[in-house]
């Protein structure tokens, strides 16, 4: 008991204390002599605490004691049993504790030949009562994980305490930052050994297994250089409770360092954590520490928390650790390494790279000095990277530029002289030279050569130039508009709306001012405006502006002028962006026929009017008129540039599908051969649009029946996808390339496809994603047609849940999933569900496809074998003579298909109609 | 076993459990050479986990970093105060590992002597102790002490010469040595 003298008496000693504490040790006795007086007491107690304070200089209650003291700590339980026999593993060693259990060193007990594992034992309190089962499940899947780059899963099992355990691959390695660190490795052999690290990842991912902990305390990097994945698909294994794939990550499993925010909110963890823990690696490989310091480490601001929400620029970092090694890193992130470290660590799981794929990819690009993707999105970058690319094309650019800026001068001159009578006619020159001039000189200085690291961006050299522009041409408005309206084309050229945009409306202004809102100059940079407002999808305000263009036309020079038709053109391509499709007809018609008079029947904006015209009818339904115009267009287009030139190739490619998805396959079938090669002349053989061109090829040929045509149109769409495509993309070429095996008979082949592409799915977008449920339900077919009904069903129900989230109920992918229901229903001998099921999927496709569609004639073929001849023979052949007058329709003569559904007429007992 | 956990309600229990559980898991980690348990990562591993799980308020995470260093020196010292039970024989299953270390006892009288020099400064003083507690057990630097008490920093080291006087005086610390009786 602390009596109230006691705490009286250390106020005073505290008092003496504190003034002693000011002073130096010499001066304490007089001090002491002063403040005690006669208390002799209280002199020796106030001398033994300056005697502590003088003698402790040295550490006190520092971390260590903390650190000492937790040794008091009980055991976790497992420790004590050291010399447990874990199935065959007998522990030699304890090597430490993670998050999840402990670690040991073991050793096979039995047989001839020694191997050490890593034993890992679960903790007790993370042994939930389903835990077991999962455990057995997940370790089929775990023990698939071959890859050089992931720690192999040797054994595994559930001791008899019901803890289960894993013997993994031992790895004598480093922790992958303590290993770059140790070994100097430079920023290029950091990037490579990352791109090792994420191809195992991807591995993984490819085999439908998530880590969900990534740190480099789990990426070890042993003695010959090689790096090894730890701990593969044990978040998942203790994560949760159902069957789902993406399982909120449990607190426990989480290390707040490396987690993504969706862990911490608890949210489904998909791979997209992984390219997060990634980007959280690369980071701190490339800077040294992490996109944000630990929350109450020194380092770290106070209002520093997990999850990282703003991480911090690579380059940032590299620039604040000082030096000029700081700087000059910095130097070297800025740009590429930048982008790609916060594209990996956007909040957003949906924003990230969309796969681990995806970040090697980028990473490897960076290392080839290709442009990487995750700057895809910048505008400045894409002028950028266009200039690199493309060095001759901006150098032709420029020339033309000058030449314009040439012709514009000879042009304006009446009006410059009539603005500044006195000024000669040589300083104007002088002054059109010096417009020439900095045009040559703004491309000159994009040269990546001569700017060096100072890399200029096309922007840059046209924000320069704007510069100069507004400065030196202050005092000729006739001029400068010009001008504007040749940087504003330029934009619009690298595809910046935007930036033109704003330097139209400049231009527009001082046109205004100089020659009034009716000019014909003014109406023709409104329409520009109007235009450039258009390409950023702003409609309504664009349809405001081209329908006041086309008002100040009209009042002034009519409306049979090439300006008129412009602003028609632009107000109906407005329309039509916003579906208003029978508004736009009229007008888009008025224009091409005044284009047609204005220009000629050949000009190349005639052709254009044409086209966007044809286009406008397909969209409406009117495919007669549509294939009429759009035929035009291609003869004229071939006439004029030659059957391969690249217009009459998109030509041919927009026909030929729309009319595809029309059913008109026969027209489709003409339009589409031998596009793939005119794409592959004119783009490579490496091009998403020969790849495309491939696919609609082989689509037409495989609904025509001609397989063995479409075949290596297929494997070539499949390996260009391989070679350079998108996993997307990629899943969309095998899943039609399975659907042409199966209709060829190649079942084998066709599931493996298949498979492939629901791994492809699985990996990049999860299992509930459109894209998986589109090739599950591929899957699916395959199985139907080699008997495995169960399986199938499975996955076609899934399928159809997903499809029917994404869609809704009349989605055409979730019908053809119903249909394929509906197909292994009938094959299962559950006629009723069946047929309830196809009735369904055909009423849905009447609706939404069109009663004279060819997924309506598939429909009602499925529902007539469901019947049964015997009961429904009149009903089942209605459907029948409905479906082949469809084929008939849509099918080039000569097609198999009407002549076996008369082959079933026939057998129904009655003739073909 | 007489409990004497302050009743400072569920959240401090719940930093109690958490704070035992890494400072153990930490422990592990600490076996190996070169490692160091930092107490600062074990209360923001706590309050990280407890955060996610909803059980720190606002208001809460303002003290959090006191009630966590209170929590923290409770952990040690009720584990410190088992282990002196168990030697006098109140019975702990024998302990595969901890058996080998020789100054075990050592450091239970240590843990026992800090806890209760502490205590009596606290009744004599309360900041000083305050003071001691968070630096000590929480971790915190002389900066967020003086913003928590709303003192200047120069004024948390005074109170921290003044109290680590009293305290090396309380246990007798023989120079240069770190905190342990003579």
């Amino acid at each position: 008991m602390t009596t109230e003298a006691e705490r009286q008496r250390w106020r005073t000693l505290d008092a003496i204390l504190e003034e002693a504490l000011d002073l130096p040790p010499e001066a304490w006795p007089s001090l002491l002599d002063r403040a005690c007086g006669e208390d002799g007491d209280l002199r020796k107690e106030a001398e033994e605490l300056l005697a502590a304070h003088a003698a402790t200089d040295g550490p006190f209650l520092d971390g260590s004691f903390v650190e000492r003291a937790a040794r008091l700590l009980p055991p976790s339980s497992g420790a004590e049993r050291l010399a447990d026999r874990v199935g065959p593993w007998q522990v030699v060693a304890r090597l430490g504790e993670g998050g999840m259990g402990e670690v040991f060193l073991a050793e096979r007990a039995e047989g001839d030949f020694a191997q050490r594992v890593a034993l890992k034992r679960l903790r007790p309190d993370l042994v939930s009562p389903d835990l077991e089962r999962r455990f057995r499940q997940e370790r089929q899947i775990l023990a698939r994980l071959e890859h050089p780059g992931i720690a192999r899963l040797v054994d595994g099992g559930v001791h008899s305490d019901g803890r289960p355990w894993l013997a993994l691959e031992l790895v004598a390695g480093e922790p992958i930052t303590a290993w770059c660190a140790q070994n100097g490795l430079d920023v290029e052999a950091k990037l490579r050994l990352m791109v090792e690290v994420c191809d195992a990842v991807a591995h993984a991912h490819r085999n439908l297994v998530v880590h969900r902990d990534l740190k480099p305390s789990n990426i070890l990097v042993d003695g010959t250089g090689r790096a090894k994945l730890l701990d593969f698909g044990i978040a998942k294994l203790l994560a949760g409770e159902g069957e789902a794939d993406a399982q909120p990550t449990r607190m426990l499993a989480l290390t707040p360092e490396y987690a993504a925010p969706e862990q911490f909110a608890g949210e489904p963890v998909t791979t997209a954590a992984d390219v997060w823990a990634l980007g959280v690696i690369l980071h701190e490989l490339l800077t040294g520490s992490r996109p944000q310091p630990t929350p109450g480490s020194a380092e770290a601001g106070p209002r520093a928390a997990w999850p990282v929400r703003d991480p911090r620029r690579p380059s940032t970092v590299a620039r604040a650790s000082g030096g000029v090694a700081g700087a000059s890193l910095s130097r070297r992130l800025r740009g590429d390494l930048d982008a790609i470290v916060l594209t990996a660590l956007r909040p957003e799981p949906g924003r990230r790279y969309p796969s681990v794929e995806a970040l090697a990819d980028d990473i490897r690009r960076h290392l080839q000095r290709r442009p990487v993707r995750a700057r895809g999105d910048a505008a400045s970058y894409r002028a950028g990277r266009f200039l690199r690319r493309h060095r001759l094309a901006v150098v032709a650019m420029a020339l033309a530029l000058v030449a314009l800026v040439g012709g514009l001068v000879a042009t304006r001159r009446e009006a410059v002289r009539a603005e500044a009578a006195a000024r000669r006619a040589d300083e104007e020159r002088a002054r059109a030279e010096a417009a020439r001039d900095f045009l040559v000189e703004l491309f000159d200085a994009s040269d990546p050569v001569r700017a060096l690291g100072a890399e200029m961006s096309a922007r840059d050299v046209l924000a320069r130039g704007r510069e100069r522009i507004d400065r030196e041409l202050a005092d000729q408005p006739g001029l400068r508009a010009d001008l504007l309206a040749t940087l504003a084309n330029v934009y619009s050229s690298l595809g910046d709306p935007r930036e033109a945009e704003g330097l139209r409306r400049d231009e527009l202004a001082l046109r205004e001012r100089l020659s009034g809102p009716e000019e014909e100059e003014t109406v023709a940079t409104l329409i520009a405006v109007a235009d450039a407002v258009s390409d950023q999808g702003r409609s309504a305000e664009a349809e405001a502006l081209f329908r006041e263009a086309l008002a100040r036309e009209e009042g002034t020079r009519g409306r049979e002028t090439l300006l008129a038709a412009r602003a028609l053109r632009g107000l109906g391509g407005t329309l039509n962006a916003m579906s208003r499709y029978s508004e736009a007809a009229p007008l888009e018609e008025e224009a091409l026929a005044l284009f047609e008079r204005q220009l000629g029947p050949d000009a190349p904006e005639t052709l254009q009017m044409r086209n966007n015209y044809a286009m406008l009818l397909l969209a409406r339904g009117d495919f007669d008129r549509a294939e009429e115009l759009m035929r035009r267009v291609l003869a004229d287009r071939t006439r004029l540039e030659g059957a391969a030139s690249a217009e009459v190739l998109w030509a041919r490619f927009n026909l030929a599908a729309t009319l595809l998805r029309a059913g008109r396959l026969a027209t489709a079938a003409e339009l589409a051969g031998g596009l793939a090669q005119g794409f592959r002349q004119i783009w490579g053989a490496d091009h998403f649009m020969t790849s495309r061109a491939l696919r609609l090829e082989a689509r037409v040929l495989d609904l025509l029946g001609r397989h063995a045509e479409a075949r290596p149109l297929r494997e070539d769409a499949v390996a260009i996808a391989r070679r350079v495509l998108s996993a997307d993309e990629l899943l969309l070429c095998l899943v039609e390339h399975s659907e042409h095996l199966r209709l060829s008979g190649d079942l084998e082949m066709a599931e493996a496809a298949a498979r492939e592409a629901v791994t492809l799915g699985l990996a990049g977008q999860g299992p509930d994603a459109d894209l998986s449920a589109y090739a599950e339900s591929q899957l699916a077919a395959v199985l139907t047609d080699r008997g495995r009904l169960q399986e199938a069903e499975g996955l076609l129900r899934h399928a159809e849940a997903v499809q029917r989230r994404v869609g809704g109920d009349d989605y055409p992918d979730r019908l053809d999933t119903r249909a394929r229901l509906g197909r292994l229903l009938l094959r299962s001998g559950r006629r009723e569900e069946a047929r309830a099921v196809l009735s369904d999927t055909l009423a849905r496709r009447r609706e939404t496809a069109g009663a004279a569609s060819l997924k309506t004639a598939e429909s009602l073929l499925d529902l007539a074998g469901a019947l049964d001849p015997a009961v429904e023979g009149e009903k089942r052949r209605g459907l029948l003579e409905e479906a082949r007058a469809i084929f008939a329709a849509n099918l080039p003569a000569g097609h198999s298909l009407p002549g076996a559904i008369d082959r079933e007429l026939t057998a129904l007992g009655t003739g073909p109609p | 076993m007489d409990d004497t956990r302050p009743r400072l309600g569920g959240l401090f229990d719940e930093l109690y459990k958490e704070l035992r559980r890494l400072a153990h898991r930490q422990l592990a980690r600490g076996r190996r050479p070169g490692a160091t348990l930092s107490t600062t990562a074990l209360v923001h591993e706590a309050y990280v986990k407890l955060e996610g799980a909803g059980r720190v308020g606002v208001k809460d995470s303002e003290h959090f970093l006191a009630l966590a260093a209170r929590a923290m020196r409770q952990v040690l010292v009720d584990a410190a105060r088992s282990r002196h039970s168990a030697k006098r024989g109140a019975g702990v299953a024998p302990l595969a590992l901890e058996q080998a270390e020789p100054a075990i006892d050592d450091l239970i009288d240590e843990v026992l002597a800090v806890d209760t020099a502490l205590a009596r400064l606290e009744s004599l003083d309360e900041r000083l102790a305050r003071v001691v507690e968070w630096r000590v057990f929480g971790g915190m630097s002389e900066e967020e002490i003086a913003g928590s008490l709303g003192v200047t920093a120069r004024t948390v080291r005074r109170d921290w010469q003044k109290a680590r006087a009293f305290l090396v005086r309380e246990l007798g610390v023989e120079p240069g040595s770190p905190a342990g009786p003579s």
